[in-house]
């Protein structure tokens, strides 16, 4: 495991685990003891790792960055919380920018791509309590040090790693302090909803492409047209721009 | 938005000589309207802070109180998304009828803008009723459960 010898002042502790079933459900577990402060998790390995909907995301034993960030400080949660998916994505593309040559994406709504395959991902979950936000927990996990034989077969052809995408020793350390860095040093973006989702679709993933959608068990063709200012999906479907805020909605053809 | 946002609203509201303003932002409707010497904040869809009301303005939201024969206390929706009953297509609901929850238990998520919203009981209690279907669409401050504490 990873000695994480720094501190960042925006944050209250960190805490490393060889292995965990999850750093987001660790967080959750934990959201009692962990109230009113903001916490760093990161793991080696990730035995039971989450995507959107309780999808696995496959985060094996130090072949990858898998963290979350659970924040509860006074002041975090009276950001615009609704773009912080959006956020997350827009610091991982940034930082990975400065590392790597290739282009590198955002995919609707949160994946992390090198060219046209998926390096990381964002899974953000708020936990509130009645009208109030009393905590957010952002997961984040980009692929490392992988080789094509470390993906499970069936994401072989969409999956990527930093060290494959040219980075040829992927360092975490460098890299979290980067990610912590970015992402704290410009949360005020969470206000400038203008400024934040104009970054986010000049990073889209194929936008202005035709493709196909799964809206609600259904699949639709339409022209990906990038998020609103208030971080809906726009898209053109049989001439009609419709907004998307919630419901499945994927975009399936991206190979 | 949030309760200077208002504050703001109040306040421009207060100088002119309308009688009423409505925005919309982040899908939250407000609407401040003059009201007999009150002004009257009107807020509705995607809660995104608490609206505590400054002193002399009345908070009201739009969504009705529902109906229903069972005693309770309702448990509402902060915004406007989708409600899903469980973590995952394939696994158990976090809560059935009858459900003896604590105080700080996950109840269901309501997913908007791709955010996991998990809304936690604010009491201890036994589940009376839920009212509304998984992956259904819901309304801010739309009843979700009932609770009897």
């Amino acid at each position: 495991m990873n000695s994480f010898k720094f501190r960042h002042p925006e944050l209250d502790d960190i805490l490393s685990f060889k292995s965990i079933d999850s750093t987001n459900l660790e967080a959750k577990r934990r959201r009692s003891e962990f109230a009113g402060r903001n916490f760093l998790l990161i793991a080696n390995e990730q035995t039971h790792g989450k995507g959107q909907h309780g999808r696995h995301w496959d985060s094996g034993a130090g072949l990858g960055l898998w963290l979350s960030l659970f924040l509860s400080r006074p002041g975090y949660l009276e950001h615009h919380l609704q773009l912080l998916s959006l956020y997350t994505g827009i610091i991982i593309q940034r930082v990975l920018a400065t590392l790597i040559e290739n282009d590198i994406y955002l995919k609707w709504p949160n994946d992390i791509m090198i060219g046209s395959r998926k390096c990381g991902g964002v899974l953000t979950e708020v936990q509130w309590v009645g009208d109030s936000a009393v905590s957010a927990t952002i997961g984040m996990g980009i692929n490392l040090e992988h080789q094509t034989a470390d993906f499970p077969p069936s994401i072989r052809k969409s999956a990527i790693s930093l060290r494959q995408a040219g980075w040829h020793k992927p360092d975490p350390d460098l890299l979290l302090d980067q990610l912590l860095d970015e992402f704290f040093g410009n949360i005020v973006l969470l206000d400038r909803p203008k400024e934040l989702t104009q970054e986010w679709n000049e990073h889209a993933f194929r936008i202005n492409d035709s493709v196909q959608w799964i809206i609600n068990n259904r699949m639709v063709e339409g022209q990906f047209l990038g998020i609103s200012e208030t971080g809906e999906a726009q898209i053109l479907v049989e001439g009609k721009l419709t907004h998307f805020r919630s419901g499945e909605i994927r975009l399936v053809n991206h190979e | 938005m949030n309760t200077k946002d208002i504050e703001q609203l109040i306040a421009l509201l207060e100088k002119s000589s309308i009688s009423e303003i409505e925005i919309a932002k982040w899908g939250k409707r407000i609407r401040v309207s003059r009201n007999t010497g009150n002004v009257l904040v009107k807020s509705s869809g995607l809660g995104d802070a608490a609206l505590p009301a400054a002193a002399p303005v009345i908070t009201t939201e739009t969504s009705a109180e529902e109906e229903s024969s069972l005693q309770g206390i309702a448990v509402k929706s902060p915004m406007v998304g989708t409600f899903y009953r469980s973590p995952s297509p394939d696994v158990d609901p976090f809560i059935k009828v009858g459900d003896h929850v604590r105080k700080g238990d996950t109840l269901c998520i309501i997913e908007a803008m791709k955010i996991m919203n998990e809304v936690e009981a604010e009491m201890s209690g036994v589940i009376l009723d839920i009212q509304i279907d998984n992956a259904q669409p819901v309304e801010y401050g739309q009843t979700l459960f009932l609770i009897e504490p």
